[in-house]
């Protein structure tokens, strides 16, 4: 029994790192455009349909795959807000919502059923296996414990970006105060498509490690964008140690909803949370009206 | 632009003439195309009680086909329990509005951006559940009624929704209640210095808008004799109401009956010959409204300028 | 005359700056109250205050002697208290006729009628003249007519103390010699007016009472003369 507890936390934890890390992208690129993305979850759905893909026509290992998406979802995902959000960032807050609910939404739809129409069989997982790793005297997967380290590495990353650079000062200065940053001569639009392209980079290597553990099907993106949605609204605007400690919450419930209710049950986990801490705070940790 | 204005004699006209019309068409048509209307008839009352909370009071909700499916699958239970249709869709239609009641309050303190999200996650919880409480709902397989071909009541009965969901929505507009919610819509915070009752009303908007949805459900799922979580909680009835109503012109008296008969024209065309990526095809239009015509057809000035010439009053478009 | 609005040493704070600090005055019956003070000295938080937006961190307003600090602003407005915003805030896509119509239909103390409610609609939109752009959308209004607008859906309320944050600011000087003479009508019309005004000749042509707040205290109290010539509020101008 305790081993499979044992191995239930690392499965939650292992989650909760993914979806912490696609989130991150989700919660800086909120708090810089005020846009409701809802086409988040595509960028994993994809970013795990091409890594499978290089895996199974190239045999490039998902650890790699996972280093090549980030140059190409940061171009994407600036490409699509240059194209796609750019456009509506300018109009007043209700106009931009209702805009931006059905332009993301609209993508995510056709990015799904698109993929759907491609790929006819939901893609199970890879193959991918490295010896197994004993510590004090626990089994556990060498890959899994690779994807740990890769989250965290990745997530350092963000962090150190966010804090130093100057393209990271300004997107914390664009959060806070978006005309105090206009004003000091911040180039929003730039910025904001960079941070978005980078938000799309988190989700797509995010893409390539649930692919290495879960099976993919199409449909999933906008499920796991509203997981996403979720795992911000439990940490916080813009905060990325928050969206880690949110992916964290949200993986180990669900871990644990389906052990001990029923696998069946791990979706409502989000759901149900995302609503409760929405209502608990409704103004939500963002702050923003 | 509003209040105590009477209809004009041609537009009772109009109306009537409209009436008699869809009354006699099940005599002359073939049942294709009655499953058609019936089909308009349903996305009609979807889209114009949707448009109640999403146009007239600005809260886009998102999981308005929580509604819907909950009609639906309340009348398929309690019809497999023996009751009569009308007896369960007499109870059904209650149900989904006690519902509606007690989710409304903690919902409505949500404002923007955050009722849309929380409403999405509402319709998705609704899709789980269903496909979770598998001795109630039937799980993913579905749940059926008893048997029958109810084609033709079923057209009637949905298009007399639909003309009673645009009668109620037009009187909501044209009333005291209707004002207050459109100065909701623009600023709730003056709104609730200036008396209105913010709170109260907007949990009454959301649930007077629950009553045609959950109607319109149990109508839906006694004609199809087979509902499934898919086809009352996914994610394309969720969608197509709220994506026609867009595209009509939200929060405008004729956006929702031009989206609809638009969009289910344009349906009929294209989904027919293409029988797939539809969703995709949503997607693309979705795309299109939100980039290049925010406010609608109805609020395009092309729209406005054939209309005008056709001699209609420019009240439909307010 | 009798006192119309009474408070007591009202504080507010927001955590840690003092926007109010023991605030104290009265306000008499058909007075033309004024309240002055630099920027930042919380002459709009004194109004959010009495109009119920904002709760006070300590102390009490009155209405005609009864308490209405801690009742729901809408209930205020009820009771006849309506202001002005600042900057203004109109029901922005609604037209002019329905933005004051929502003061007639819901401010007002009885329910009256529909048909009522548009009768004062009318009249309040009459009164402050802007009865020849009832169809207009809010928001396509000048910002002068926006203020006349913000007027009128007070008045549409059928006040007895009405608040108005800076009604003059921004305006040219034609458009402030009309509202001037709007605030004068306001007057006369027997209802008791607080105006919050930064141009001093104003405040000294109009006012019977003024108020001067300073880092949110009240710094002097009295007949617009004697608040001249008082040597703290020149200090605190000059200084
Ligand atoms: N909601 C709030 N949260 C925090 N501080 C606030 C808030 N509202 C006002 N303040 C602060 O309280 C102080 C008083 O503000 P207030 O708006 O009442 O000043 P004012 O006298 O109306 O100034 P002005 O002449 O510029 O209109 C200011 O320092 C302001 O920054
Ligand atoms: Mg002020």
């Amino acid at each position: 029994m305790p081993s499979e507890i044992i191995q239930l936390t690392v499965g939650g934890i292992l989650l909760g790192g993914i979806y912490g890390l696609a989130a991150m992208g989700l919660s800086v690129s909120f708090g810089v455009l005020r846009i409701l993305n809802l086409a988040h979850g595509e960028f994993l759905m994809v970013g795990s349909l091409i890594t499978y893909a290089l895996f199974v026509s190239l045999g490039v290992n998902p650890f790699l795959g996972a280093l090549l998406l980030i140059p190409i979802f940061i171009l994407l995902g600036a490409g699509f807000y240059w194209v796609l959000l750019k456009p509506i960032a300018r109009k007043p807050a209700r106009d931009m919502l209702t805009a931006s609910v059905l332009v993301t939404l609209g993508i995510a739809l056709a990015v799904e059923d698109l993929t759907a129409f491609l790929w006819e069989r939901p893609v199970t997982g890879i193959a991918y296996s490295l010896p197994p790793l004993e510590i004090g005297g626990v089994v556990v997967s060498s890959v899994r414990v690779l994807i740990l380290i890769f989250i965290c590495c990745m997530a350092a990353a963000f962090h150190v970006f966010l804090r130093t650079t100057f393209a990271g000062k300004a997107v914390r200065a664009i959060t806070q105060c978006r005309d105090g940053a206009e004003i000091v001569g911040v180039d929003i639009a730039r910025i904001a498509a960079w941070t978005f392209g980078l938000g799309a980079a988190a989700a797509g290597a995010a893409g390539a490690f649930y692919v290495t553990l879960f099976t993919v099907t199409p449909a999933m993106g906008i499920p796991l964008t509203v997981k996403y949605m979720c795992v911000v609204v439990l940490g916080g605007l813009g905060s990325l140690i928050g969206s880690v400690l949110g992916g964290l919450i949200l993986g180990l419930s669900e871990a644990a909803a389906a052990y001990w209710i029923g696998p069946e049950w791990s979706p409502c986990v989000a759901f149900l949370l995302l609503i409760v801490i929405l209502i608990a705070k409704p103004e939500g940790f963002f702050g923003s009206r | 632009m509003m209040a105590g204005r009477r209809p004009s004699v041609s537009f009772s006209v109009a109306v009537f003439a409209v009436a008699a019309v869809f009354a006699v068409l099940p005599a002359m048509t073939v049942s294709y195309g009655l499953v058609w209307l019936f089909l308009v008839a349903v996305y009609l009352t979807l889209a114009v009680s949707y448009d109640i909370v999403g146009g007239t009071m600005g809260h886009m909700n998102l999981g308005h086909a929580s509604f819907f499916g909950l009609g639906a699958y309340s009348t398929v239970i309690l019809m497999n329990q023996g009751l009569s249709f009308w007896a369960a869709v007499a109870l059904a239609v209650p149900v989904t509005v006690l519902f509606a009641a007690l989710i409304s309050y903690p919902f409505t303190r949500l404002t923007g951006a955050y009722f849309a999200l929380g409403t999405f996650g509402l319709i998705s919880l609704m899709n789980v559940l269903a496909h979770n409480l598998r001795d109630l709902t039937g799980g993913s397989g579905g749940i059926s009624t008893p048997p029958g071909d109810r084609t033709v009541e079923a057209y009637y009965l949905a298009v007399i929704a639909a003309g009673a969901t645009i009668a109620l929505s037009r009187s909501i507009a044209r009333s005291r209640f209707g004002l207050a919610l459109r100065s909701i819509r623009e600023d709730a915070d003056t709104a609730r210095a200036f008396g209105v009752p913010v709170d109260l009303y907007k949990c009454g908007a959301l649930v007077i808008s629950s009553a045609p949805a959950a109607f319109i459900g149990g109508v839906y799922a006694w004609k199809a004799t087979y509902i499934s979580p898919s086809s009352v909680f996914g994610l394309e009835i969720a969608l197509s109401p709220i994506v026609m109503t867009m595209l009509g012109g939200s929060g405008t008296a004729a956006g929702p009956i031009v989206g609809v008969v638009f969009l289910t024209i344009a349906q009929e065309l294209l989904w027919t010959r293409i029988p797939y990526l539809h969703l995709a095809m949503y997607g693309v239009i979705m795309v299109i409204i939100g980039l290049l015509m925010p406010g609608g057809i109805v609020r395009s000035r092309w729209f406005r300028r054939v209309m005008t010439r056709m001699g209609m009053s420019s009240r439909w478009m307010d | 005359m009798s006192v119309m609005l009474e408070c007591k040493s009202l504080s507010v704070r927001f955590d840690g700056l003092a926007a109010l600090s023991d605030v104290t005055f009265r306000v008499q019956e058909g007075d033309l109250f004024g309240v002055i003070g630099p920027n930042g000295a919380g002459k709009t938080t004194l109004f959010n205050v009495i109009s119920g937006t904002l709760r006070p961190t300590s102390g009490e307003v009155y209405f005609q002697g009864r308490r209405i600090s801690g009742l729901a602003p809408g209930r205020i407005c009820r009771l006849g208290i309506a202001g002005t915003f600042q900057p203004v805030r109109p029901f922005a896509s609604l037209s002019v006729f329905e933005n004051v119509l929502v003061g007639a239909c819901f401010g007002r103390d009885r329910r009256g009628a529909s048909k009522d409610s548009e009768r004062h609609a009318h009249e309040a939109l009459r009164f402050v003249g802007l009865e020849s752009k009832a169809d207009r959308i809010a928001q396509d209004l000048t910002p002068a007519e926006k203020k006349r607008l913000e007027i009128a859906r007070a008045l549409a309320t059928d006040p007895q103390v009405i608040l108005l944050d800076e009604v003059l600011s921004g305006l040219t000087q034609v458009e402030t010699t009309e509202i001037l003479a709007l605030v004068r009508r306001i007057q006369d019309k027997g209802i008791t007016a607080m105006l919050i005004e930064h141009v001093m000749r104003v405040v000294m042509e109009l006012c019977g009472t003024v108020l001067v707040l300073h880092h949110g205290a009240r710094l002097a109290q009295g007949t617009p003369q004697e608040v001249m010539n008082n040597p703290e509020v020149i200090e605190a101008y000059l200084g």
